[in-house]
C-alpha cells in the first residue's frame, strides 16, 4: 500500500508566499515576486520533484508460513532490526544512520542519547562549571561553597557527552584550576587565621 | 562526527544560532550559553535556497548616520557652551555610533535566506547579510549536488511540467493567476483618501507660507485645522493602502508624510515649550486664548530655529504633496486602463478554455 503526497515542485517567495512560475525557474535564478515586488535569488536542487515519495505501509500475509512483524502480527515482515533482532514490517523499519532499526530501539536509543543523528538537546555542563568557579569571585566568600562544588561537578560530568560542534574539554580544565586556587586560598586562610 | 562552522551568526539577548557543516546535513544549533538545540538539515532533503535581499542594512545604516550627526551637533554646542564633559561624552557616544556604522557598512547588504525542506520552509536566521548566505551557498552547493545530482534550467521546466501535468504553471498564467489573487484579494480603491491628504498637504505648506509673512491668529487658527486633517487623513490613508492595491510610490510617499508631520509637529512643539518656558515666562496668561493668540502671532522669521522649522515643513509638503497628487494621478489613471481591458482579457481566456 502506498499513499503518496502531492506536495512537490512549488516554490513561494519568502516575503508574499506566493507561488513562484516554473518558467522563471533555472538551477539557479533572479527574479522579481511579481505580486509584492521582491527581489529574489532561488537555487533549486533535485529534492523539489522528489517530494516526499511513497511511505511504505507494508504489505499483508500472504501464507500461514510468513515471517510476520513483531508490532504489526498481520503484516510481512521485510527485516530484523539491528538492535533487537525483532522481525519488522515495512512501516516499522526506520532506517538510521546506517542501521535498521525498530521504533523502540530508536526511542531507546534517543533516550539514551547513543545516537548522535538524535539528539537535539545538550546541556552544556562544562560552560555551568566554569560560571560556578568565575561569577562566585565577585562576592568571594560564597567561593567557600561553590569552589569545591565546581571541582566535584567537574569530575562528575568529565565524560558526560557535551556540545556536539565544541569538543574540547579546555572550559572544565580552567574551571578546575579556578575552583582549586580558590580552594587553595580558603585553606591557606584558614590555616593562618585558626592553626 | 565533526562539524564545521559556517559563516554567519545571529546573537539575541539569551541566545545565538549559528550553522555548522556536518558530514550529509547542515546542523543549526541554537545556543542559550548553558545549553544547545539542534536541527539537521539533511543535503539529500534540501529542495531549494532562496535569498531574499532586504533594507535592513540601509535602515540601520541611515539611523545610525543620523543619530551620530545629531550627536554631533549636541557635542559641538557643548563644546561652545564649555560644556566639557557633556562635550567629551557625546564625543564618545558619536564615535561609538561611526564605528557601528562602519561595521555594519563592511558586513554588506542584508538579507534573509530560507531553506525549502519537504513539507516546510526554514528560515536561517543566522545567515542575514548576503555574503554569509553565498558563502554559505559556495560551502554547501557541492555537497548537495554529490548526493542529489544537478539539473540544467532546461530539465528544472521540463521536470516541472512533467510533475503537474494538469497545473499550469507557466509565466502567463501565473501573471493572470497573480492578478486574480490581487483583484480579489484587494478591493477596489480609487486612491481618494491619498489624493485628499496630497492636496490638503498643498494646502497646508501655501498656508505655512502665508504665516510665515503675515503672522495673524486667522492664518494661525487655518494652520492648525489643516495641520489635525492632516494627521487624521495620513493615518486613514495608511490603514486604507495596507490592505488595498495602490502604487508602491504613493504608498512610500504615504510614510514619508506621516514621518515629516511627526518631525515637524515634535520641533515645533519643542520650541513653543522652551519660548514659553524661557523666553516669555514672566508673563501670565488669563486663558486658553490669550495663549493661543500669543502663540499665533509670533513672527517665524525673528526666530532663527522656528523658521528653520517653518522652512522645512513648507519644503517637505510641497515636493511631497506635488509628488504624491502626480504618483496618485497616474495610478489612477493605470488601474483605469487595466479595468478597460480586464474584461476583454478574460473573454480571451474563456475562448482559450473553450476551444
Amino acid at each position: 500500500m502506498i499513499a503518496h503526497n502531492h506536495d512537490t515542485g512549488s516554490i513561494c517567495c519568502s516575503r508574499c508566499s506566493s507561488p513562484v512560475p516554473a518558467e522563471l525557474l533555472g538551477a539557479s535564478t533572479g527574479l522579481t515576486c511579481t505580486i509584492c515586488g521582491a527581489s529574489l535569488v532561488v537555487e533549486v536542487y533535485p529534492a523539489l520533484f522528489r517530494g516526499t515519495g511513497p511511505v511504505e505501509v507494508g504489505d499483508s500475509l500472504h501464507a500461514e508460513d510468513e515471517a510476520s512483524c513483531y508490532y504489526h502480527p498481520g503484516k510481512r515482515a521485510v527485516v530484523p532490526c539491528a538492535a533487537c533482532g525483532r522481525f519488522l514490517c515495512a512501516l516499522c523499519d526506520m532506517p538510521l544512520a546506517g542501521q535498521r532499526l525498530c521504533p523502540v530501539c530508536v526511542q531507546l536509543a534517543k533516550a539514551h542519547g547513543q545516537m548522535l543523528a538524535l539528539v537535539n538537546h545538550r546541556v552544556l555542563h562544562d560552560r555551568i562549571i566554569l560560571s560556578l568557579a568565575i561569577f562566585p569571585l565577585l562576592v568571594f566568600w560564597i567561593t567557600i561553597i561553590t569552589a569545591p562544588l565546581a571541582i566535584s561537578l567537574a569530575v562528575r560530568h568529565w565524560k558526560s557527552p557535551g556540545s556536539l560542534v565544541h569538543k574540547s574539554r579546555a572550559r572544565f580544565i580552567l574551571a578546575i584550576l579556578i575552583a582549586g586556587l580558590e580552594v587553595a586560598g580558603w585553606t591557606t586562610f584558614l590555616v593562618y587565621r585558626f592553626v | 562526527m565533526s562539524y564545521v562552522r559556517l559563516s554567519g551568526k545571529k546573537r539575541g539577548f539569551f541566545s545565538q544560532y549559528t550553522l555548522w557543516k556536518g558530514g550529509d546535513h547542515v546542523l543549526a544549533v541554537v545556543s542559550n550559553g548553558y545549553s544547545e538545540d539542534y536541527r539537521r538539515f539533511y543535503f539529500k532533503d534540501i529542495q531549494a535556497v532562496i535569498i531574499r535581499p532586504t533594507r535592513r542594512a540601509r535602515t540601520i545604516t541611515f539611523s545610525l548616520a543620523i543619530t551620530a550627526a545629531l550627536i554631533a551637533l549636541a557635542a559641538f554646542a557643548a563644546a561652545a557652551a564649555n560644556q566639557i564633559f557633556m562635550a567629551y561624552l557625546c564625543g564618545i557616544i558619536c564615535l561609538s555610533l561611526l564605528i557601528g556604522l562602519l561595521i555594519n557598512v563592511l558586513l554588506g547588504p542584508s538579507c534573509s535566506c530560507h531553506l525549502k525542506m519537504p513539507l516546510v520552509t526554514h528560515e536561517m536566521p543566522s545567515l542575514r547579510r548576503l555574503k554569509h548566505a553565498q558563502a554559505m551557498l559556495f560551502e554547501i552547493r557541492p555537497l548537495i549536488r554529490t548526493i542529489q545530482g544537478s539539473l540544467s534550467d532546461e530539465e528544472i521546466k521540463t521536470t516541472f511540467r512533467h510533475l503537474q501535468p494538469g497545473r499550469d504553471l507557466s509565466a502567463s498564467s501565473y501573471h493572470s493567476r497573480t492578478s486574480r489573487l490581487s483583484y480579489s484579494s484587494m478591493q477596489e480603491y480609487a486612491g481618494g483618501i491619498h489624493g485628499l491628504l496630497f492636496g490638503l498637504l498643498l494646502i497646508d505648506a501655501a498656508l505655512t507660507l502665508a504665516h510665515f509673512y503675515h503672522a495673524n491668529v486667522a492664518l494661525y487658527f487655518m494652520n492648525m485645522i489643516t495641520g489635525i486633517g492632516l494627521f487624521i487623513l495620513v493615518i486613514m490613508a495608511l490603514i486604507r493602502q495596507k490592505d488595498h492595491s495602490l502604487s508602491q510610490t504613493a504608498k512610500k510617499l504615504t510614510w514619508a508624510v506621516m514621518i515629516l508631520l511627526s518631525v515637524d509637529y515634535l520641533l515645533a512643539y519643542c520650541f513653543s515649550i522652551g519660548y514659553f518656558v524661557m523666553a516669555r515666562r514672566s508673563e501670565a496668561f488669563q486663558s486658553q486664548w490669550t495663549l493661543f493668540s500669543a502663540m499665533a502671532e509670533i513672527i517665524p522669521a525673528e526666530h532663527p530655529w522656528l523658521a528653520k522649522v517653518y522652512m522645512f515643513h513648507i519644503a517637505g509638503a510641497a515636493t511631497f504633496g506635488l509628488c504624491g497628487i502626480i504618483s496618485t494621478a497616474l495610478w489612477r489613471r493605470q488601474s483605469r486602463s487595466r479595468a478597460i481591458s480586464r474584461p476583454a482579457a478574460s473573454r480571451v481566456l474563456r475562448e482559450e478554455g473553450e476551444s
